[in-house]
């Protein structure tokens, strides 16, 4: 899927994102398996594509049907939320969850196609306050949705981000 | 605030829980119970962790194993037969994850006949240190209740 780049997203940032596209997605033991697609970044909002795999299933009912776990929207959304404060800022910038709620709407299916948004909506005394939603493309079906609060600056700047 | 005394399913029934389902699994859950009270843990694994350079547990990863804890917690204690989902859950992080074995430990704010409120602390090491904390709603459905839920 093509990525649709907005307006005020600078070269400098796309590029930093490139050369960490990479690991992310190959390497890094956690977001390889999760398969996280980038589709729109804007400033402040980011948009992936994602299918999850049975790996993150609950136990099947008594008919034997099994549904992604709440749990992985979870981690997706934590990580995606932290994806919109770098695309509000242009930079990749370490920061670490301060808090999060998250509110399971629906069951979705494994393979089931499924897009995830999040948008940074401001920053201050370097807390980033975001927001976000994961829903499944079939029938546009919100399965999760979530708001947390993120600490920017908390590491050594010359680390990677958490993503 | 109520202790989690007093289970009506056994330690192992709910090991064959966390051996069906494959997030549970993949989290690395087993659970214990140290004086009437079942403790949830989780075995670290590299697949854990979010910063690969600090070697920190993800924030997700340590939401998804509390909210599991949750949901484990209420089965053992609601009636045989009882469906449960987890509603919402809103975790702080106190301290950061190190790359280790992660513990929790739950208390029932209020274990109704509809619905399971959770306060639920991770740590990791035998201070007890809080690592998280998370309230946890969780959703019952007893057989009684399963086919006049409303849906929409």
């Amino acid at each position: 899927m093509a990525l649709e780049i907005g307006k005020g997203i600078s070269e400098d940032f796309l590029n930093a994102l490139n050369s960490t596209r990479k690991f992310i997605e190959n390497e890094h033991k956690l977001f390889s398996q999760i398969g996280l697609q980038l589709t729109r970044l804007n400033v402040g909002e980011v948009e992936f594509s994602l299918t999850l795999s049975e790996k993150f299933c609950e136990a099947p009912d008594i008919e034997g049907k099994t549904h992604l776990q709440g749990g992985i929207f979870t981690i997706v959304l934590d990580t995606i939320l932290a994806y919109s404060v770098n695309a509000r800022l242009g930079k990749l910038t370490p920061m670490a969850t301060i808090n999060l709620k998250t509110d399971h709407h629906a069951l979705a299916l494994p393979g089931e196609e499924l897009r995830c948004a999040a948008k940074c909506v401001g920053i201050r005394d370097e807390v980033a306050f975001c927001s976000g939603s994961a829903v499944a493309i079939e029938g546009d079906r919100l399965i999760t949705a979530a708001a947390g609060t993120f600490m920017l600056n908390n590491f050594n700047p010359s680390i990677v981000t958490r993503l | 605030m109520e202790n989690l005394s007093l289970p009506t399913e056994t330690i192992t029934t709910l090991e064959s829980r966390i051996a069906a389902a494959s997030m549970m699994q993949w989290l690395g859950m087993r659970v214990s119970e140290k004086d009437g009270t079942r403790l949830y843990h989780t075995r670290f694994c590299e697949e854990h962790i979010g910063n690969p350079v600090l070697r920190a547990l993800h924030g997700g990863v340590i939401s998804a194993f509390l909210e599991n804890a949750a949901l484990l917690e209420t089965f053992a204690r609601a009636p045989q037969g009882t469906k449960a989902h987890v509603v919402s859950v809103h975790i702080s992080y106190l301290a950061p994850a190190k790359a280790e074995d992660l513990n929790a430990s739950l208390v029932a704010a209020k274990f109704g006949r509809r619905m399971g409120f959770f306060e639920a602390t991770a740590y990791q090491d035998h201070s007890g240190k809080a690592i998280a904390r998370a309230a946890i709603g969780v959703r019952l459905i007893r057989p009684e209740e399963a086919a006049n839920t409303i849906q929409s």
